[in-house]
């Protein structure tokens, strides 16, 4: 082992490196082992680092790990169908969770494949290689992602990942392809803006929602294309201007409007690379191609032009759906313009589109309502951005999401520490409630979205913990570990995690007053839904700490007696140390002693309810009361007979005189008494 | 009320009186000579008899008791020299007797003065005993239940309830 002065004259990355070479493998769930000191950055995904891995119970296999390192959550929810896939053209998984990353001594997400036995297709899409052949696509790397998306679709998920550089070969040898990661990030999160569909492509990576087969058809149309070129049609062109492009002209003649393509391939990619998602090739359509039959011809459809240019920014825009991005740009500049009709004007008379100019009436109207506020702008532009160009992501204030990439939007603005502010304002101003207005198609999945949404409105105009962004981000990503600052390195997927995560942060110097935060309540109201809402209140409330901390341990404890794990106790000592307002609910001394070596006991073993019990028991707290009232009784007795004896009452009273008159008679005829008879007998005798 | 209850006893106490005088003046006239002795030596008696407006009567007893104590000696002499008026008259004519007499007396009214003052004495140093006995009491009432308990009871405060208790326990799930 190199000792730590070599360490310190070595560049910094061979030092690492160097490091690196040493540590331990790391384990998953006794399972698995992923080699941090074996890298394989040939396998490296959107998700994070590619390491060497071994499965324990099954030692030749080669495999290897994606250690997650982004600020989103991985497909959790997709992975046990994905599992089941036995596709040749789709990476096989093996096994994920969360280890102990001990080259950064956190905790990380992991995701294991059978590794592939050939090296990526495309190292990255600005790389220029040797072409696939037309017959080569049609009769091998077709038939064989055609298949994979057809497995995918059959278990009801999409890809979200097709695209030339997630591709990799089966082995050395033979020419066949299969699809790399598509887990460890959400869907189109890593995805150029090339192979994503216009609407998607505007929406921010990580908003993009799960999207549908069509969009995997189309990113397949893209990645078919650029393998046969061997470099991307428009190279050196930035995602804005190959969205302006798309949105201009159409996406197949913005990307092959300069090429000439083979005959055979004409069809599949005008078919796939269709904008309109009602048009574009099916799964079904490609499959019978490739059986023979030809379908009649797609035409590429030219987006609606207006007869006239708008002019925005000084851009002369010609279409409603450039329109709708420009606005979006610049809402700032964009109020005022669609407040004066000017929108509305261009799109009933240049534009000729009635409905649309009547949803961007209505997109005006039904922003107004309520009054105006500091937002109402954005509201605004929102609201006619989506009545311009309905399939597009949501915008405002910044974040462009789909309705259902809200969540893993939500999760990396919290993530990053942004902003989550445009986010809870676009869910109170009922701007998912707009989009599912907008769309010309009634799709069954927007029903049970609506329903949601309106839910998650209800969520956030509550202030409490329970409530708020935070249980809408565990609400709408269930995915997503606990993001709660002090517990965010422990990954934390389920409730059992989640309190072994806080009884080993309560073993740190460094933790926290309350091991409880909005995050750890949001994340247990969502996971655990039979927990009783009512305790969620009292937490809240400032006023009333002991009431605050009975609740916070019932919570905790109502989850460990659910989910486990049996023995938390440093958790327990933790609240233990906090419990000083509920010892002190109870007014004698004496049952406080009594209860605090009885709470400290319980601790030792580390069951919350013991606490619970002890210190919520209401025959003690009410004979505790009882004694207390008897107490102030016995004080105010007391007080009374001090006083009275303090202001001497008795001793300056007649009662006193007459009984000090009394004595003096009984015992001056005491005295006589004796007195008589002493001298009757002393002169008797004499 | 101005017939009130102690001044008929009173009158009644005064008609007994009578009555005893009557009744015993056949035997004073048998026993002259003591009888005029005492009756002399216990003027102070009848005097504190009259000027004590107690009903009790205890100055005329404190006084009365020390008054027979200083008489007695001379009456018993008197019995063993023959109960004569002549000895008698001697012994009333004595300033001796008269001031053994009265001066027993007038200790009877010392100690009527004096007695009630120490028993308040004794009173005041038993209530500060007292005092700091409750005061200790006091004390430990609070060591043990707080200050809190210097509050007056509030009788419309709730009972108690426990925090689970006040809003039924969390739901389990079968």
């Amino acid at each position: 082992m190199a000792s730590s002065a070599e360490i310190d004259d070595m560049p910094p990355l061979a030092a690492k490196a160097r490091q690196d070479s040493h540590l331990p493998p790391v384990d998953l769930g006794g399972r698995c082992e992923i080699m941090p000191a074996s890298p394989l950055p040939g396998f490296d995904s959107a998700g994070g680092a590619a390491y060497a891995a071994r499965l324990s119970r099954d030692r030749k296999t080669e495999c290897f790990a994606i250690v997650t390192d982004r600020p989103v959550p991985a497909r959790i929810e997709m992975m046990s169908s994905f599992r089941s896939i036995d596709n040749p053209a789709v990476t096989r998984l093996l096994d994920w969770g969360a280890v102990d990353w001990s080259p950064e001594g956190r905790r990380r997400f992991a995701v294991i494949f059978e590794r592939p036995g050939g090296r990526r297709v495309m190292n990255d899409l600005s790389d220029m290689r040797e072409p696939f052949g037309d017959d080569q696509i049609v009769r091998g790397l077709l038939p064989a992602l055609l298949y994979a998306l057809r497995e995918m679709n059959a278990r009801g998920m999409t890809c979200g990942a097709i695209r030339p550089t997630n591709l990799f070969y089966k082995d050395a040898a033979s020419g066949m392809v299969m699809l790399g990661d598509c887990l460890s990030t959400p869907a189109g999160y890593g995805q150029p803006a090339l192979v994503e569909t216009i609407e998607r492509s505007m929406a921010q990576p990580s908003g993009r929602g799960p999207g549908t087969i069509g969009d995997d058809l189309y990113a397949l149309g893209v990645t078919l294309l650029v393998l046969h070129l061997g470099r991307t049609p428009l190279p050196d062109i930035d995602d804005d201007t190959i969205i302006r492009m798309k949105m201009d002209r159409g996406t197949y003649p913005a990307l092959t409007g300069h090429l000439r393509l083979p005959q055979g391939l004409l069809e599949p990619l005008r078919g796939l690379m269709t904008d309109d998602p009602k048009q574009r090739w099916s799964l079904s359509d490609l499959d019978l191609w490739l059986q023979g039959r030809r379908l009649s011809p797609k035409q590429p459809q030219v987006p609606r032009r207006g007869a006239r240019p708008f002019e925005f920014q000084g851009e002369q825009l010609m279409h409603c759906r450039s329109l709708a991005r420009g606005l979006a740009r610049n809402s700032a500049a964009a109020a005022p313009v669609i407040e004066r009709g000017d929108v509305e004007k261009w799109v009933r008379r240049a534009v000729g589109d009635e409905t649309r100019a009547e949803m961007v009436q209505t997109a005006i109207t039904s922003a107004n309502v309520g009054g105006r506020s500091a937002t109402q702008e954005d509201k605004l532009v929102a609201r006619v951005t989506m009545a311009l160009d309905p399939p597009s992501p949501i915008r405002y204030r910044g974040a462009a999401v789909m309705p259902d990439g809200l969540g893993t939007a939500l999760a990396e603005a919290i993530w990053q520490n942004a902003s989550v502010q445009p986010y809870a304002e676009l869910v109170l101003a009922q701007l998912p409630m707009f989009w599912v207005n907008c769309q010309a198609d009634f799709r069954p999945e927007y029903v049970p979205m609506i329903q949601a949404y309106d839910g998650y409105r209800s969520l956030l105009e509550h202030a409490g913990m329970g409530f708020g962004i935070e249980r809408i981000l565990y609400e709408l990503c269930p995915a997503c570990p606990c993001l709660s600052p002090a517990i965010r390195d422990y990954y934390a997927l389920t409730p059992a995690e989640l309190l072994g995560a806080l009884d080993h942060l309560a073993t740190k110097p460094t933790r926290g007053r309350d091991p409880v935060d909005r995050h750890v309540i949001g994340f247990l109201t969502t996971h655990h839904k039979k927990l009783n809402d009512r305790l969620l209140a009292p937490l809240s409330g400032q006023h009333d700490p002991a009431r605050r901390m009975i609740a916070m341990i019932s919570v905790l404890a109502d989850v460990q007696d659910r989910y486990g794990p049996a023995r938390l106790p440093n958790l327990c000592n933790w609240m233990v140390s906090l419990m000083d307002p509920v010892f002190k609910r109870f007014k004698n001394r004496e049952t406080r002693e009594k209860m605090k070596a009885e709470v400290n006991q319980a601790a030792r073993d580390g069951v919350l309810e013991a606490l619970v019990r002890i210190v919520d028991n209401v025959e003690a707290i009410r004979a505790d009361d009882k004694g207390f009232l008897s107490a102030m009784r016995q004080y105010e007795n007391l007080t009374r007979q001090i006083e009275q004896l303090k202001s001497g009452a008795y001793v300056r009273s007649d009662a006193a005189d007459h009984a000090g008159k009394q004595v003096a008679a009984i015992v001056t005829s005491v005295i006589a008494g004796l007195t008589l008879i002493g001298t009757i007998i002393f002169m008797a005798k004499g | 009320m101005s017939y009130s209850y102690s001044q008929r006893r009173k009158r009644r106490g005064g008609r007994s009186l009578i009555l005893l005088l009557i009744l015993l003046l056949p035997a004073a006239l048998i026993v002259l000579p003591s009888s005029m002795l005492l009756l002399a030596g216990m003027i102070p008696t009848i005097v504190a008899i009259i000027v004590d407006r107690d009903e009790d009567k205890s100055a005329a007893l404190t006084v009365g008791a020390m008054n027979l104590c200083g008489v007695a000696p001379f009456i018993v002499q008197l019995w063993q020299q023959g109960q004569t008026m002549g000895l008698a008259m001697r012994m009333l004519t004595d300033p001796k007797s008269w001031l053994v007499m009265f001066g027993a007396a007038g200790l009877g009214w010392l100690m009527y003065f004096f007695i009630p003052q120490i028993v308040v004495a004794i009173a005041t140093l038993r209530a500060q005993s007292k005092i700091k006995e409750l005061e200790e009491r006091r004390s430990l009432l609070i060591a043990d239940w707080g200050t809190e308990i210097m509050a007056r009871p509030d009788p419309d405060k709730p009972e108690p309830v426990g925090l689970m208790d006040d809003m039924g326990a969390t739901e389990k799930q079968p």
